[in-house]
């Protein structure tokens, strides 16, 4: 049953090939259907493809953790599909073949097939990343995503070598002991492009500036949300949390070297995009602290993230002048951006104080130094973009106009990080659940391989 | 020794990346990286004196390779095939904005901009 | 009585009322905000100490709770007076601004929300977050001003930021320690720790946030653009209220948390810790005045006076004894009324001429007397004359510094009180004595909507000046219940270590003096008045008459002895492109170079790694 969350939009995307034009009408339709069946399965169940057993065949595993990852995931895609002015034309069949290949990387319990589904991800996304004529930003982010695919491939023949078999379960359970560090540094290497850690993701500001909203809008959240779930469901599920310390040290490096290098970027969207960054750091670090409640307040952080982020980037992707002629766009904006600092009554607040006192809990210092340096930073540039399109003076130039189901979009998710500022509770219990599934890791190898 | 010439094409591949200006070579070392770890998993399946992974009645004990790292190998041509068609098309777009392929005129000709 | 959680609820909700009653008509939004504002004046006014209720929970096992205090009633009052005058002034201010007035009012009672959590929160956390919604609301107002208020604004907020994040990290050092954040169970948690490091750490860390928001030295470089650049009217909030709350956070760092308990005695019974925030605050003062006085613009001008007075207010919070914590206290009223008194009073100079430029003004004596009577006492308070209840304070501080036998810093407070004399003289002589230019001849004086608070502010610190029963006693209370002797009073007469004192007697001779100085004054022969045009200069003719007015380069004699001061503005300029240039060269580094870049990258984390692995 879950095969069809891959299925339909794989199949609807080639279907409309020849159709490029109509696929648009076809995207909000499809996401819907995922997004019911998605509702009509219930968490806890395994597929096996084509009858092979685990660990012998590929399996899709419907956790706890992955069903909420697939709920964040369609919904970030029903949101995009609601807006169809920021899609480029004929781009809705990628978006059509990356809906399907985000649902089988979450999906999948197979490490090979994890592989095909990122390298799948990365080609849709090399493509979105080309829209309005970025060619150079594209084929920079194709030769690191190609590189970093060959590594993850080197890593998942390792965790072969090291186990003989490439099922998630059966790893985490059967790896040998020298082998764990290697492949976990060649599985770090290959996540670490997509998931905008520091030294290695310098395709990021390039790709966001591709001139289409898309290209950060379904990068930023729906693709960085797969990804950190990947990451969280390799490093904790199968590695139980080794290797972690040396990402917690890179992700504090992302975190400063990202927000200082936007204080001095003079584009909104570049700078928006390093604040991406930074907040990819954030999340890993805070995942890296270890132990149940740094999952579940990292991924709540990841949550309050991408909600604001969807809202930053479209607007900044579509006004870059002034608020006044679109005071509804800048409202929602000024909401996003006092989320992302962490103003009290802001959803961000919630999830930064939640990590302060974690990372105090646990005796670390250092974390919430730096994030408390990182936010003074960031809340220096955000809050210079706000000003600035607040009180610009030139109303000149193209007067771009944002139409009326955009702009309500945009506001409905500003309210709602309104709301989750003030009751966090919706977005505490999907961050818990994703934390649940990735954390007990003895449940999933029993739902996999079936009473071992 | 198969081992050894992967990894050394691994190494090529990246020697090819930090010396060469060619956006073009970039993409020529991509492949041999990609390459390289094919040859890698193929070397893996690969035992001494055994047969080809085919079933049929005049093969009665199963004296067989690894056929699993065969089957991953072709999945990962076609990606690879695929990222390289996809590499080549968007160099194509890179030239007709550009007018070169050469890294450092392109990033003065984007300073420019 | 409505509670207290329910009025914050009420301004919150109110700020969108205003937003939308403003669009529809600006003064029917602006006699809201007023009304709304006079009736949590009200509300204050009649709450009972001690009074508490819950609020909400944000982490496990601490209750929010709101408490009034005598401390934090006290501060709110004053406050809430300040803020309430501004918002009858603002009813007739913003018809004639080109702000945007609905966004204005709105933030204005966010802020509001934001400054009632923050005097009547129990705990570190609640006031942080109380703390935050203040300065999003003050933030959001304060680029509505000239055109360099852009600017002024991502400073401001970013050294409130600074300061806040500090406080939030002590916070989360207590409750790590303690699992406790309430103030009355955090003193005491602080009172049995041995680690004195700890002690040190929390309190300057906490002290840091009101260090940040109340000016004092190094951070008090946010106030002269901020104050100076900020719509007019505004800037009487921010220098009247708001850098208050940050005197309150220090109130709180050194007496909530008994300072002088918890750290041995370092000099004449005050601890080392607050020797250096007293030292602090005498730098403060020095660079408060000294660049006071060279200021052409009169807002910046009073701005850094704010900066020497909220040094006056750590020295008499500092000290720590009866006399001077009291008199830090009335610092705190006396500097709220002035400050606002003189900015309104530059609000309604600006509102009819439109500049802040000392030099370009004169003379608007005969055309805005009663703005002159307002800027005139507001002076008088500010630089510590008698009658008016600035003397009081600064009195009872330099008393107090006396008894402690700290010299130096006396020397420096009398420096920071003659200069107080030299630089309130120069908007004095340059904007309302003198020569009136022909420009401003037709001005007029402001309408009488926004005479009556600057007027009610007059009348206030007469009053308080004469009387000043009323703070006195708050400020007994406030003594008893942080553990500090009580100073003793009787309505009009204070007693000092110094002699007593009473502010009836001071009074009656200031107003026979005055009446004498009169009386002499209409005796003698008036002087002839003369035109600012009629002047020569060796047969020339004059073009410019402005570089001929005295305004300009009114202090330049004393200015050269300091030309070449060092700027902590320059200083902190210097640490942010410091900053930028190290994201630039990260930027250039790792995310704009070509594929060979990256791949580079990609090498060296995997050598970096299995370098440290095996």
């Amino acid at each position: 049953m879950s095969a069809l969350l891959i299925i339909i939009p794989l199949l609807a995307g080639f279907l409309f090939i020849p159709f490029k034009e109509k696929a648009k009408y076809i995207l909000p339709l499809v996401v819907i259907t995922t997004l019911i069946i998605l509702l009509l399965l219930s968490p806890d169940q395994t597929n096996a493809m084509g009858g092979w057993k685990a660990p012998f065949g590929i399996v899709l595993v419907l956790d706890s953790a992955s069903y909420y990852s697939l709920l964040v995931v369609n919904i970030v895609f029903l949101l995009i599909s609601l807006m169809p002015q920021i899609v480029e034309k004929g781009y809705s069949v990628v978006l059509l073949i990356l809906l399907a290949s985000t649902n089988g990387l979450v999906l999948t319990g197979d490490i090979f097939n994890s592989f095909v589904f990122l390298e799948i991800t990365a080609v849709a996304a090399y493509i979105i990343a080309f829209s309005r004529k970025n060619p150079y930003g594209a084929f920079k982010y194709l030769i690191l995503g190609g590189i970093s695919g060959a590594f993850y491939l080197l890593g998942a023949i390792y965790a072969y070598i090291g186990t003989g078999s490439l099922n998630f379960a059966d790893i985490s359970v059967n790896i040998k002991e020298g082998f764990l560090p290697i492949v976990a540094l060649l599985i770090f290497i290959g996540i670490g492009v997509e998931s905008k850690i520091f030294p290695l993701a310098g395709w990021v500001p390039d790709v966001y500036d591709s001139g289409s909203p898309l290209t950060p809008v379904i990068l930023g959240t729906g693709v960085t949300f797969t990804i950190m779930y990947l990451f969280g469901r390799i490093f904790i599920t199968v590695f139980h949390g080794y290797f972690l310390d040396v990402v917690f040290i890179f992700g504090l490096l992302t975190i400063v070297l990202g927000e200082l290098a936007a204080l001095r970027q003079n584009k909104l969207i570049k700078a928006l995009a390093f604040s991406s960054i930074a907040q990819a750091g954030l999340v890993l670090s805070t995942i890296s602290l270890g132990g149940y409640e740094a999952i579940k307040f990292g991924y709540f952080h990841l949550l309050n993230d991408i909600s604001a982020k969807l809202v930053l980037f479209i607007i900044a992707a579509t006004i870059a002048h002034n608020f006044t002629e679109n005071k509804i766009a800048g409202v929602s904006f000024s909401i996003a951006s006092f989320s992302l600092i962490g103003f009290p009554l802001f959803a961000g607040f919630r999830s930064k104080l939640l990590i302060l006192q974690l990372a105090f809990s646990k005796d670390n210092y250092l974390l919430p130094a730096v994030v408390l340096f990182a936010t003074v930073i960031e809340a220096a540039y955000i809050l210079k973009w706000n000003i600035k399109l607040w009180h610009s003076t030139n109303t000149g130039e193209e007067k771009q106009k944002i139409s009326w189901n955009v702009n309500l979009i945009l506001l409905i998710v500003a309210l709602l990080i309104i709301f989750i500022g003030i009751f966090p509770d919706l977005y505490l219990k999907m961050a818990q659940n994703i934390a649940d599934g990735l954390t007990n890791y003895r449940a999933y190898v029993t739902n996999v391989l079936g009473g071992m | 020794m198969v081992y050894y010439i992967a990894f050394i094409l691994i190494g090529v591949g990246i020697y090819g990346f930090l010396t060469q200006k060619n956006l073009f070579k970039h993409l020529v070392s991509l492949t041999i990286v990609d390459t390289a770890v094919n040859i890698f998993i193929i070397s893996l399946g690969y035992i001494e004196g055994k047969e080809a992974p085919i079933y049929s009645k005049y093969t009665p004990i199963a004296n067989f390779v690894d056929p699993l790292p065969q089957a991953l190998v072709l999945t990962a041509i076609v990606i690879g095939v695929g990222t390289l068609a996809l590499g080549a098309s968007l160099l194509i777009k890179v030239y007709e904005k550009y007018g070169t392929l050469d890294v450092e005129q392109i990033a003065t000709k984007e300073a420019e901009e | 009585m409505i509670s207290l959680t329910n009025l914050i609820l009420v301004f919150l909700i109110g700020s969108i009322v205003s937003y939308l009653l403003t669009k529809a008509n600006k003064i029917l939004g602006s006699i809201f905000n007023f009304l709304l504002i006079s009736y949590a004046l009200y509300v204050v006014w009649n709450i009972k100490v001690g009074h508490e209720e819950v609020l909400f929970r944000i982490l496990r096992d601490v209750e929010r709770t709101l408490k009034v205090t005598n401390l934090g009633k006290y501060f709110a009052i004053v406050s809430l007076i300040v803020i309430s005058f501004v918002a009858f002034f603002i009813i007739e201010w913003i018809r004639k601004k080109d702000i945007k007035p609905a966004a204005f009012n709105s933030f204005l009672l966010l802020m509001v929300s934001g400054i009632l959590g923050v005097f009547f929160s129990n705990d570190l956390l609640t006031l942080y977050i109380f703390w935050e919604i203040a300065v999003l609301g003050s933030f959001l107002i304060v680029p509505m001003g000239k055109k360099e208020s852009k600017r002024a604004a991502i400073i401001y907020v970013v050294t409130s930021a600074i300061g806040s994040y500090m406080y939030l990290f002590a916070t989360f050092s207590i409750y790590q320690r303690y699992g406790i954040l309430s103030f009355e169970q955090v003193s005491q948690y602080l009172a049995n720790d041995s680690s004195n490091l700890f002690k040190w750490f929390v309190i300057l860390f906490i002290a840091s946030a009101g260090i940040a928001k109340s000016g004092i030295f190094p951070l008090h470089t946010w106030l002269r653009i901020t104050h100076g650049n900020a719509p007019d009217a505004f800037s009487a909030v921010l220098s009247g209220q708001l850098v208050k709350m940050g005197s309150y956070v220090l109130a709180i760092a050194l007496s909530v948390f008994p300072t002088t308990q918890l750290f041995s005695s370092f000099y004449h019974g005050v601890p080392l810790l607050n020797y250096v925030l007293i030292w602090l605050g005498n730098i403060s003062i020095l660079i408060g005045t000294f660049m006071a006085i060279r200021q052409n613009d009169m807002k910046q001008l009073i701005a850094f006076s704010s900066i020497a007075n909220g040094g006056y207010i750590l020295v008499g919070l500092g000290i720590m004894n009866s006399i001077g914590y009291a008199g830090g206290l009335f610092h705190v009223f006396n500097h709220a009324i002035a400050a606002a008194m003189i900015f309104l009073s530059f609000a309604a100079v600006v509102y009819r001429t439109g500049t802040t430029k000392i030099d370009e003004m004169g003379g608007l004596i005969w055309r805005m007397p009663w703005t002159f009577v307002t800027y005139l006492v507001g002076i008088i308070s500010l630089a510590g004359i008698p009658p008016t209840s600035g003397f009081i304070s600064k009195w009872m501080i330099f008393s107090s510094l006396v008894s402690k036998g700290m010299f130096i810093t006396l020397a420096i407070t009398f420096i920071g009180s003659v200069g107080s004399f030299l630089y309130v003289f120069r908007p004095l002589a340059g904007v309302f004595l003198g020569q009136l230019k022909r420009k401003h001849s037709d001005v007029k004086e402001v309408p009488i909507i926004m005479l009556v608070p600057m007027l009610l502010f007059v009348i206030l610190t007469i009053l308080i000046g004469v009387y000043p029963k009323p703070v006195l006693d708050s400020i007994v209370s406030i003594e008893n219940e942080v553990g500090i002797k009580a100073i003793e009073h009787s309505g009009t007469i204070i007693k000092t270590p110094l002699g007593q004192w009473n502010t009836l007697t001071v009074f009656t001779m200031f107003s026979v003096g005055f009446i004498i100085a009169a009386i002499l004054y209409m005796i003698f022969p008036k002087g002839k008045k003369v035109d600012l045009t009629d002047q020569y200069t060796g047969g020339e003719y004059l073009y410019n008459y402005d570089l001929y007015h005295y305004a300009t380069g009114f202090y330049r004699f004393i200015e050269r002895l300091y030309d070449k001061h060092p700027s902590f503005e320059k200083l902190y300029e210097k640490l942010v492109s410091f900053f930028r240039y190290i994201g630039y060269f990260t930027y250039k580094l790792v995310y704009k170079t070509s594929p060979s870049g990256y791949v580079f990258w990609i090498t060296i984390v995997i050598l970096i790694l299995f370098w440290v692995r095996w």
